[in-house]
């Protein structure tokens, strides 16, 4: 494992605080571990850890009922595996997320301009996807996209 | 175009090569994580489907390739080493001459990398953001207006890029002034690791540096972050290395590990890398005509896994040693 200050050395010590309850550890090489044994700083994964850290108290618990309606993950997993489950639980657990999302970034909001796409845009992609989909004869793909094209027209005329 | 690693570009004699990688996932699947094999397969079609018309690139399916040549992708930095030990289910899109890869489900459903020789972070921005134009025309990716792209790890939403830099610095390494750089391009959003391997000294004393910061900052203001700060270490690189070769000891260990080069009948990998890195020195201050073309295609070829995927069979690790020591001779001999 890589020291979690300078992700060069080796680490070799294992660091473990607990300051007014607050837990941390840290896996730092000796020349970080030394830097370090007066003040106390954060790196990166140290961040992360963090969300999950807050996460074990009892009250963070209570909320595990709650499920990503797409992929079925609760915000406990997420926050043990540091791994979000698909683009549905960013949505469901924003208001979790978004803390973390800001120290680890230092700031939570996107600087670039979004790419506009209406509905009609989708259905232009399956049907080009459909197309090549019927083109390399892979027929249960083709099927698939054809109901899901069918579904968006349905569902945005009233059809 | 040659892959990278058979050329040098701009600023070569510190700079090895520049990295792009875009990653995203599409609206209508979990991300890699929640899906299985059969998922990886859909996905990793619908995505080839909308590249594979030009013929411009090959689909590999991981498992169908060799131990030796998935990690030969890996130590070209084709793909991830993770990829390369993870072949189940999981395919990739390579451009004929290796400067794009597309790693089908890895961490995200598509994991876009343009690769250049020496530093050219515009161009290969540019080039990576015309590849992810024709995806982006048939298929809906991952997105929030708040936060960007979505991610499977968080420290990658908002643009999804990942922009890196691998450079050769001995001098700053035996100055040891790595572990300072480190601690200052981290406020600055940036991070530096050894580029091969995680010994306690990167071997050859190759690094990458690449920004570690995705959200709230656009593709173009990140990259001329990370350029502005890779020139600023190339400046002091290069007056450090001045000062190395000013040394009666420093210029006898590089026409040493030249010497090692023509004659030795057997050298390890590692050895091969520091060797490599004096005869770098050498070269780039003019004490050695060697082309820094042929420092990278040796520093590349003779790596342990792209070594035996060249040789077609397998090999011992004395058979390599001596395949690669006389694969030398043969270059610099």
């Amino acid at each position: 494992m890589l020291c979690q200050i300078c992700g060069i050395n080796e680490a070799t010590t294992h660091l473990k605080r607990n300051i007014n309850g607050n837990k941390s550890e840290q896996f730092l090489c000796s020349a970080c571990a030394k830097e370090h044994e007066g003040g106390f700083s954060l790196s990166l994964p140290d961040v992360f850890q963090g969300l999950f850290g807050a996460f074990n108290q009892p009250a963070a618990a209570a909320k595990e009922s709650r499920r990503c309606p797409k992929c079925a993950m609760s915000f406990g997993e997420i926050a043990h595996l540091g791994k979000v489950g698909c683009a549905d639980c960013y949505r469901t657990f924003y208001d979790q997320l978004e803390s973390t999302i800001q120290r680890i970034h230092g700031r939570s909001i996107h600087a670039s301009k979004p790419p506009a796409e209406t509905p009609q845009d989708r259905i232009t992609k399956k049907k080009a996807q459909l197309q090549e989909a019927i083109q390399v004869q892979n027929f249960e793909l083709a099927a698939q996209l054809r109901d899901e094209i069918k579904a968006l027209e349905g569902g945005g005329e009233g059809k | 175009m040659k892959a990278w690693y058979l050329q040098s570009g701009d600023q070569g004699d510190i700079v090895l090569s520049t990295r792009i990688r875009l990653a995203r996932n599409l609206e209508e699947f979990p991300f890699p994580m929640r899906l299985d094999s059969a998922g990886y397969s859909k996905v990793s079609e619908i995505v080839a489907a909308t590249l594979n018309q030009g013929d411009s690139f090959r689909f590999v399916r991981m498992e169908e390739l060799s131990p030796p040549m998935a990690h030969s992708l890996a130590e070209k930095h084709l793909i991830s080493p993770a990829f390369a030990n993870n072949p189940q289910g999981r395919s990739l899109l390579l451009s004929k001459d290796e400067s794009v890869s597309i790693m089908l489900c890895e961490e995200d459903h598509i994991r876009l990398q343009v690769l250049r020789a020496g530093l050219a972070l515009s161009d290969a921005l540019k080039a990576a953001f015309e590849i992810e134009k024709i995806l982006r025309e048939k298929l809906t990716f991952a997105y929030d207006e708040r936060i960007g792209y979505l991610t499977q790890c968080p420290t990658n939403l908002g643009t999804a890029l990942r922009a890196s830099v691998m450079l050769h610095l001995p001098a700053l390494t035996r100055m040891r002034q790595i572990q300072r750089l480190a601690q200052t391009v981290a406020k600055l959003g940036l991070t530096i690791r050894g580029a091969f391997g995680e010994g306690t000294t990167p071997a050859g004393n190759f690094y990458q540096l690449s920004n570690q910061i995705t959200l709230g900052i656009t593709p173009e203001a990140a990259i001329e972050n990370l350029e502005a700060i890779t020139k600023q270490i190339i400046n002091q690189e290069r007056a450090g290395q001045q000062k190395m070769c000013g040394d009666l000891k420093t210029q006898d260990t590089i026409y040493r590990a030249l010497g090692i080069f023509q004659s030795a009948r057997l050298i390890t990998s590692q050895e091969c890398l520091q060797q490599l890195s004096l005869l770098r020195i050498g070269a780039a201050q003019g004490m050695l005509n060697i082309p820094m073309d042929t420092l990278n295609e040796l520093l590349i070829t003779l790596l342990p896994a792209t070594l035996t995927a060249a040789n077609n069979a397998e090999l011992t690790a004395e058979e390599r040693d001596v395949l690669r020591a006389k694969l030398a001779r043969e270059r610099l001999g």
